[in-house]
Formats: C-alpha cells, structure tokens, sequence
C-alpha cells in the first residue's frame, strides 16, 4: 500500500552490504529528483522519544546535494514542515520506553488495529510551511567549502527553521504549569501564570498557538485523564497522586517547549548556584555554561552553537518579560 | 501575578524547572558510574547498569532528593550513558 502511494522503504540497521546499499538508494533518490517528484522526508531520521527536537541526521539530504552537485539536477527547493499535534496519539507508547519497555516491531495486525485511530481526538494539529530553501543558492553561500562542512550548514539551516516554527500548544503550556505547581489549582491562579507563561514563549522567541485563550485551555485539560476542571468550584483538581506515568506524559508535552527555554534556563541556574561566585562574573558563566552545554549535547539540539554570549542572550529575552530589569555594570551579574 | 516581583521568581522557578531537574539527573548518573568503576565493578552489563541507575534515580525522586522525575526515564539514561561514553 505504501510502495503503491510512492513510499520507499529504508534499512537503517542490519545490512549486509551498507556501501551498495547506499550507493543504490542514492541512485533512487537522484531518480526520483531528476523525475520531477517531491520527496517527503523526516529530518530528525525518527519520532523523537522525549519530546525534544532532535538534531538532524545528514542521510536523505546528503544524496539531494550530491545529486545537486554532480549535475544530476540544476535545482532542488528544500521546504521545511513542521507539525505539531495538540494530542500526540501515540503517548502512550513513547512513554513505555521511557519506562524501559522495547518498541514493538511494526505488524500488518498492529496496522489494522491501528485503525481506530481515525476516531481519535487529536485537538488542534498545526501544519507550518517554512521558507523554501533553493538548493542553488545555499550552495553559492557555502561555495568552496568541505562538503561535510556544505552538508552540515544545510542541515542546521533546516533544522533551526524546524525548531523556529514549533507552535507550543495548549497540551503543552498546561504541562508546564501542573509539573511547577504539583497541586489543586484555582482557575484565577492558574489563568495568571498561564499568561506570564505564554508571553515568556512569545519573548523567548516561540509562538503560541492562536487557540489558546482560556477557555480553550481549560478545554484541552481533557488530554490528561489524571487533571479534572472543576467548573462549580473553579479549580484544576488533581484526582489522586500523580503516579509516574502521568508525570512521564506531562513531561513529554512540555518538553515541545524545552528548545526555547534550555539557554536561559541554563544561565539562571548558574547564577543562582554561585558557582560563578556572588555576584556572578562573566566570564566564569560562560566557562561553566561551556561545560555543562557539552555535558547536555544529548538533550538538547544547538544548545552550544549559538555564538551570542549567555548574559546578552538572556538580557534580550528577559526584557520582553520583566518590565524592570536592573543588570550591573561590568562583568558581574547580581 | 500582583507584583513584578512575584513574576520574576514565577518565571525563574519556570526556567529551573526545565533543566535543574536533568542537571541533578546526570550527577546522580556520574556518580553510579563513578562508583562501579571505583569499586572495579567494569564488567556489568550496560544494560543491568542502566535498570540500576532508573531505580536509583526513581528512589532519590521518592524521597525527595532530586526536584523531579524529569530525568528518572530510561530515554534520559541512555542518553547520559552514551554522553559519559559508556559502553
């Protein structure tokens, strides 16, 4: 069914012979560029797990520039899509292996199982075009540079526009605001933080679905099974303890967000540690924030690659949120 | 939020949120891989490794000695195992 839409299947492990295999599907794709069609393809190369956006891989993309390049076709345009579900229909499965729990392999039955989906409520889906990309003259920018470095640029062009056009969704800001809190909320409360925390997406440089006025909001609570809205009361009511998998499930949907918050999240942490000394120097923030940039590589795409240095980067964001904002002088921060 | 004050800790309790949780995760990670390589345990499975550093993460998460289960999950581990270059 798939092959008959145009899909192609690829072997991302277990193969026999990985150089004639690449060498064959870069013979397909160039194939199917010189042909005229549009291949859709998944840059982060799987679902991410945790919610997060993940870097890039280089494969598909790394056969469009070779095709480009060695003249098979004159242009390709490069259109970055991002979707985003309010309700993430297979939750609870990516929170199984976050409890350990291996994947189970894809089956003609599990398909067909998987029907039921159709009935589904997703919520709000989001679908964002990006800025096309014309092969020809990203590669002019890059001219005469190691294809790897040529490949990597692309990527990250790509991947930053795919982490730019992210739209946090209700599912999302009412994740962040139950894990801070933990507890019964009233709906004055809630609504106060709900507003400082979309306008902290907005200045951090994220955008905010269009459907998130408060009623809405309230509406989407009905994702999460565990949080009941109390409407006579005007409370969120937590029924009974959060137990593991709920908060694993909050988690996932608040990490939709955790791309926009991790360096400044990262800059707040070292100064309130006073590990850069009181009142924080600097240039000791940025020797820390090097360190543990590295260390969390793996959780977050172009946490380092940023030149702007962590105090500016912060004090550019903040001030879309605080109204006043004092920073000292010279290199200490207080 | 009433005050200027009152937002500014709501939203630096916001962004702690986010990463001190996985911070405190890791150090709990290094230090169990510390600790078998101290005690010459090299030979344990990555595997069996893993399961024992979700149950230690989960414990301190329980008794309150992490902030939360952000990082008890075994998608968090792998990925701090693979960062600290275990294998």
């Amino acid at each position: 069914m798939f092959k008959n839409c145009g899909a192609f299947f690829i072997k991302r492990s277990g193969l026999r012979f990985p150089k004639v295999y690449r060498a064959y599907l870069a013979e397909y794709i160039d194939y199917v560029l010189q042909s005229g069609r549009n291949i859709e393809f998944f840059i982060e190369g799987t679902r991410s797990r945790s919610g997060k956006v993940l870097p890039p891989k280089f494969g598909i993309l790394k056969y469009i520039c070779e095709s480009f390049l060695n003249g098979s076709v004159r242009n390709a345009l490069i259109v970055p899509l991002t979707i985003n579900y309010e309700n993430v229909v297979e939750v609870g499965q990516l929170i199984n292996e976050w409890f350990g729990r291996t994947k189970k392999k894809e089956s003609l039955g599990q398909l067909i199982r998987a029907l039921g989906i159709v009935n589904a409520e997703f919520g709000d889906i989001f679908l964002k075009v990006g800025r096309p990309l014309p092969l020809s003259f990203f590669m002019q920018k890059v001219e005469g540079k190691p294809f790897e470095v040529q490949l990597e640029a692309l990527a990250d062009e790509v991947g930053t526009q795919l982490q730019r056009n992210v739209l946090v969704m209700n599912t999302t800001l009412i994740s962040a605001l139950m894990l801070l809190n933990q507890s019964d909320m009233t709906f004055a409360k809630f609504m106060r933080q709900l507003e400082t925390l979309q306008e902290c997406v907005s200045a951090f440089g994220g955008k905010v679905n269009k459907n998130s006025e408060d009623e809405l909001v309230l509406r989407s609570f009905r994702f999460f099974e565990f949080i009941e809205v109390d409407r006579v009361r005007k409370m969120i009511v937590l029924k009974g303890k959060m137990n593991t998998a709920n908060v694993f499930k909050m988690l996932y949907y608040r990490n939709f967000a955790f791309h926009l918050f991790v360096k400044d999240a990262l800059f707040v942490l070292i100064v309130k540690s006073g590990l850069a000394g009181s009142p924080a120097k600097v240039s000791e923030i940025d020797k820390i924030h090097k360190l543990v940039a590295d260390l969390l590589s793996e959780e977050s795409y172009r946490l380092s690659l940023d030149g702007a240095p962590l105090l500016e980067h912060f004090q550019h964001n903040a001030l879309g949120i605080f109204e006043t904002i004092e920073c000292a002088e010279g290199p200490t921060v207080n | 939020m009433n005050t200027n004050g009152e937002r500014a800790l709501f939203v630096v309790d916001l962004l702690s949120s986010f990463v001190k949780p996985i911070i405190e995760s890791y150090a709990v990670t290094f230090d169990s891989v510390l600790e078998a390589m101290l005690s010459g345990e090299i030979e344990v499975s990555v595997s069996q490794f893993e399961s024992r550093i979700f149950s230690t993460l989960h414990r301190m998460a329980k008794e309150g000695l992490i902030d939360s289960l952000e990082s008890c999950s075994m998608i968090f581990i792998k990925n701090a195992l693979r960062t600290l270059q275990v294998n």
